[in-house]
Order: C-alpha cells, then sequence, then structure tokens
C-alpha cells in the first residue's frame, strides 16, 4: 500500500481494473492547488480558475473567455474523478455514487 | 468553486441584473474563489435580496438544470 495513505491510517482498498481512454482521465483543462501538492502523490488539480474567466469574458466582451470557463466547470464535476487525479486511474472514481472533490 | 460559477453565471447572464456582493474564499490551499451570501444582493429591481442555498430546495430529476436562490422580505 502507499506509503502516505498507510501514514494516514487508510486501510487498502480493491476496486476491478477498468480500461478508459487517457482523455477521461486528463488533468488538461485544471490549474494545480499549489506547487508543494502539484506533484507525485498529492497532485491535486481544480477549474477553480472559471468563475474568474467567466468575469473576465464577460467584461472583456469576449464570449470566446466564457466558453472555455464554462467547458472548465463542467468538465471538472462531470468527468475528473476527484482532486487527487491519481486516485482515478480507474473508472469506477467517476460513477455518480463517488462525489468529487 | 460551483458556487462561485453559478453566481457570476447568473451575473454574466441577466448583464448584471442579478449579484451579490462577495467576500475572499480560499478553498483547500490557495484556490480562491469569491463566497457569497454574508451581503444582500440584488435580484433586478429587487433590493436586499438574501442569497439562500439550503441543500435539497428543489428536487430537479436532471443532473443537468443549475440553479442559484435567493429570498427577500419574510
Amino acid at each position: 500500500m502507499y506509503w502516505y495513505l498507510r501514514s494516514k491510517g487508510h486501510q487498502q482498498m480493491y476496486y476491478p481494473e477498468e480500461k478508459a481512454p487517457a482523455w477521461r482521465l486528463s488533468e488538461i483543462g485544471l490549474t494545480p492547488e499549489s506547487s508543494g501538492t502539484s506533484t507525485g502523490h498529492r497532485g491535486i488539480f481544480m477549474a477553480n480558475y472559471a468563475p474568474w474567466m467567466l468575469r473576465l469574458g464577460y467584461y472583456a466582451k469576449d464570449s470566446f473567455l466564457m466558453q472555455v470557463a464554462k467547458a472548465a466547470i463542467i468538465g471538472r464535476v462531470q468527468e475528473f474523478p476527484g482532486i487527487p487525479y491519481q486516485y482515478g486511474k480507474n473508472n469506477g472514481i467517476r460513477e455518480i455514487r463517488f462525489s468529487p472533490a | 468553486m460551483l458556487l462561485d460559477y453559478l453566481v457570476t453565471d447568473a451575473f454574466a447572464s441577466s448583464k448584471g441584473k442579478i449579484g451579490f456582493p462577495a467576500d475572499y474564499m480560499e478553498g483547500y490551499a490557495y484556490l480562491q474563489n469569491k463566497m457569497y451570501g454574508a451581503q444582500k444582493g440584488k435580484f433586478y429591481t429587487e433590493k436586499d435580496v438574501q442569497f439562500w442555498m439550503p441543500a435539497r430546495l428543489l428536487d430537479i430529476s436532471s443532473t443537468e438544470l443549475n440553479y442559484i436562490a435567493a429570498r427577500c422580505g419574510n
């Protein structure tokens, strides 16, 4: 078991392996939480820039930026498995019963 | 993050007629967004509108319909 999770007291969990297209689990379009947590086991990515992009597009009258914001928020909520994208190496986490962080 | 987007979406779609004053919010570490509800906002001609999003306010059959809610008066 991964040492970081063991140190937190997690128990080993098993889930059947699934195959998914790479784009489903891609972190493209997401920004990292911080430099320290953007690599390794703590890869934490969000689309928190989306509301700011929407505001920018609105005030700049730039519909492209507004569309980018909309795509970011929908993509992040609909498809992304969770803030640590490593946990999303299988599609199981994409199911509706796993609430995305 | 989500509420910030939804409120901003309402603001942009209504061309500023729906709006709520925001406070600074930091989610997790350094993920900054605006937070709403500490001050009253406006809904077209209605003033002093309180942003109000209790859980399970609406029962919607589709997961693709988003909403924001507010209350005014009594």
